[in-house]
């Protein structure tokens, strides 16, 4: 019970996340690179340079996907203030494709990001509905008759249940 | 269904997989008409430029897997 009271009074406050003083964050001031080369000239070297280049290599054969890795890249980069969202979102194809260019630089089997995943244990409803129709076109006509034969429900009587019922 | 804006941005560019360009015939004549070529308009909105990027950067792509 004290963990639990303790976890819950362990959150920021409502409201808390405006209390900060305007401009006093990354990203209430004005970006450091403004265009697009700008933050490309930015990232294109970082993501080739030593200290990074094997961490990429290694998400990517752990089967992150490559728009994944871009956009937590491009979020990272406005929330330090580096450029706008606008500027961020127009870079990200770039940094996809260079993404891929170090995949297949490296021979690594990539997973892009843009493909449709298909999972093929699921049925689609048209094929289940398309087998239904096949299998009442098979079936004999003495067993769709038998299942059209209405099935006789035998009436019964309600059982009086009271004190004074008769037995039967 | 929330997907990835940059799988968006990414899916829509809408790059057009460049064509052999073919080449007019020009007639060699004193009176053949003079093809000149049309001055294609320079592309200079940040879109444009970043396709050019994509387009480039794919092309060499292409060079390292077909090689």
């Amino acid at each position: 019970m004290a963990e639990l009271s303790k976890s819950t009074f362990d959150y920021p406050i409502p409201g808390q996340g405006m209390t900060a003083e305007v401009g006093s964050r990354p990203w209430q001031n004005p970006p450091q690179y403004t265009t697009v080369e700008e933050a490309l000239e930015f990232y294109i070297p970082r993501l080739v340079s030593d200290d990074i280049y094997d961490s990429l290599l290694d998400s990517m054969e752990l089967g992150i996907p490559l728009t994944t890795m871009a956009d937590s890249m491009q979020s990272a980069g406005v929330m330090q203030g580096m450029h706008t969202i606008d500027v961020g979102i127009l870079v990200t194809p770039v940094i996809v494709e260079m993404l891929a260019y170090i995949g297949d630089d490296a021979g690594i089997d990539y997973e892009l990001g843009t493909e449709q995943r298909i999972d093929e244990d699921k049925i689609s409803d048209t094929k289940i509905a398309l087998a239904l129709k096949k299998m009442r076109k098979e079936l004999p006509e003495a067993l769709k008759e038998k299942e059209e034969e209405p099935v006789e429900i035998e009436e019964t009587e309600p059982r009086p249940s009271g004190l004074m019922a008769r037995r039967s | 269904m929330n997907t990835n804006p940059v799988t968006k941005a990414y899916t829509n560019l809408g790059i057009v997989e460049d064509k052999e360009e073919v080449k007019p015939v020009m007639g060699t004549g004193l009176l053949s008409r003079n093809i000149q070529p049309k001055d294609t308009p320079k592309l200079n909105q940040p879109l444009d430029r970043v396709k050019q990027y994509v387009k480039n950067i794919r092309k060499a792509r292409k060079q390292i897997t077909n090689g």
